[in-house]
């Protein structure tokens, strides 16, 4: 399985206007959902496109499964290993028909005819868009258009899904669905999955947070231990997902609940009792 | 309002038409071409559309959308016409004014060539009422392929199509975007003379190509992410495969093209 390994990275524009990346170590265990959050501007897309070598380190390295960024031979490799969703559905989306634009990425890879075909299937039935195989992509909504993006990452069966603010241009269901999906791809395939966002209540479902402010790794930990404190997320132009706000603000008025309580069922196990007892 | 707009004019139907492979839609359309200007006795012209309305009648598209077809055309014909019929002196003097002079060999070359273009149109028309586009972007690639050995951008040419085609209906939504944003602003889109018009289309342009161009940066990193490398070991999902009805078709066609010709070499009219 893959496994990421970042160390010592630092990227510098090529037009010398800045360094977006300075110094990140980190290391992506197989299996996991890796939430990155941090500010605009704050190099996160940056690092992604690091992870399947769309963007070459301007010192140290990155490696995938052992294969080092740098060495084009394996350019290929880690990028069928490594997939990436970014963010607006109708930019990565390359031709006119849904299954065509699935079998993009095994056409690349040279799968011989049958197999693609097979692998568009599966892949359109892993996002539930079976149904729209022969749609254009134009005529689909933005979380359809975004399953889609999926399925065509899906199809070249990679071990990372990299989602790069994925969610940021679709409407609440479209978010919605597009989470479930990859919920369902972490727990029923291991996919690791690593996903940039804004929303820090999508960061709450990861199983390890990473902040990321100017170019840098600032916290690294779980869900719990990174939106325990709002001040220090604050420091870094970010918010509390909207439940440890709710939770900060009732510890604040007396109400005695754990101070780890994060989603909306742990905050009613924790109220619910209080409620009872007055 | 271009919300749904046809790429093409393809009509969906099932038809033998339809179901040819769009290499041999490609090449018996471009034998058709070259039939038509070889044909140099008008009356052979009545052989041209009478394949034109069986070829019409086998593939199911309804007469008058063929008909429609020629709709765009109509000031080009016009043109053409009048252009021949002063053009050519010879035969007899019918009509004489100024400097313009009608003759009955003027009267027969502008009828030739109205005759011509005619057919010319509506044959290529035929093929992109019976072919998707993506299918025919796929026959061009597949019938370029050989000129690639020169150095041919065969399939990177399919390949812009292909996105061209894709992205054709996202730009119209957006510039229809952009126009309403500007209106909204108070731009005048409409008054003024022909330049005034066009000046007033900067406003628009400016920011669609703006957005054009970020999107191409964006697709082409949408691509290389998922192993895009040019044509080099690349399969293709759906593989174009010769029938028993292209065999036909290219007989077919190869008998009409051969015996339209020995007419009009044999017959002495």
């Amino acid at each position: 399985m893959a496994e990421i390994v970042i160390k010592n990275l630092t990227y510098v524009y090529s037009d010398e206007s800045g360094v977006a990346l300075e110094d990140i170590s980190l290391t992506i265990n197989s299996g996991e959902i890796l939430a990155i959050v941090g500010h605009n501007g704050s190099g996160k897309s940056t690092l992604a496109k690091h992870m399947n070598a769309l963007l070459l380190p301007s010192s140290g390295s990155v490696t995938v499964d052992g294969m080092d960024t740098l060495n084009d031979e394996y350019t290929l490799d880690i990028r069928q290993k490594v997939g990436i969703v970014f963010q607006n559905p109708d930019n990565q989306i390359v031709t006119t028909v849904v299954e065509e634009d699935v079998g993009f990425g095994p056409e690349n890879m040279g799968v011989p005819t049958e197999e693609i075909i097979e692998r568009v299937g599966e892949a359109l039935k892993a996002v539930s868009m079976s149904d729209y195989a022969r749609s254009a992509p134009h005529m689909l909504s933005g979380g359809q258009k975004q399953r889609v993006a999926i399925a065509g990452v899906l199809a070249m069966r990679p071990e990372v899904l990299i989602l790069d603010e994925a969610t940021a241009m679709l409407d609440p269901k479209g978010r919605q669905e597009v989470l479930n999906i990859v919920t369902k791809l972490n727990s029923e395939l291991k996919m690791t999955v690593v996903m940039i966002t804004q929303y820090m209540e999508e960061a709450v479902i990861a199983d390890r947070v990473i902040v990321m402010h100017r170019g840098m790794i600032v916290k690294d930990g779980t869900p719990k231990e990174v939106f325990a404190n709002g001040s220090e997320i604050e420091k870094y132009g970010l918010e509390l997902p909207p439940m440890a706000q709710l939770r900060d603000e009732l510890i604040e008025n007396g109400v005695d609940i754990p101070k780890d309580a994060l989603t909306i069922e742990e905050l009613n196990e924790a109220l619910c009792p209080l409620l009872q007892k007055s | 309002m271009m919300r749904d707009i046809t790429l093409g004019q393809y009509y969906n139907t099932d038809s033998v038409i339809h179901s040819l492979d769009p290499r041999t839609k490609l090449t018996l359309t471009f034998g058709y071409l070259i039939l038509i200007f070889l044909i140099s006795k008008m009356w052979l012209f009545a052989f041209a559309a009478a394949f034109i309305a069986v070829v019409t009648i086998l593939s199911k598209v309804p007469f008058s959308m063929v008909l429609r077809s020629l709709k765009p055309m109509r000031w080009l014909l016009l043109f053409m016409f009048v252009l021949n019929l002063f053009m050519s002196r010879s035969g007899e003097v019918l009509f004489k004014w100024w400097i313009f002079e009608l003759t009955t060999g003027g009267i027969r070359q502008a009828l030739f060539m109205t005759f011509r273009l005619l057919l010319l149109v509506m044959g290529t028309s035929l093929m992109t009422f019976t072919t998707t586009p993506i299918a025919l972007t796929d026959g061009l690639e597949k019938l370029l392929a050989p000129l690639k050995k020169i150095g041919f951008p065969a399939h990177e040419l399919a390949m812009m199509m292909t996105i061209a085609l894709r992205f054709i209906p996202i730009l119209l939504e957006e510039s229809d975007k952009i126009t309403k944003a500007q209106l909204s602003r108070g731009a005048d889109l409409e008054s003024g003379n022909i330049i005034k018009k066009a000046k007033s289309m900067v406003p628009i342009l400016v920011p669609l190509f703006i957005s054009a161009f970020r999107r191409a940066d964006e697709l082409a990193m949408a691509m290389e992410s998922r192993c895009y490398h040019g044509d080099e070991g690349r399969t293709r999902m759906r593989v174009l495969t010769l029938k028993k009805c292209d065999f036909t078709a290219f007989l077919v066609f190869a008998l009409v093209f051969v015996s339209v010709l020995l007419l009009q070499n044999l017959m002495a009219f």
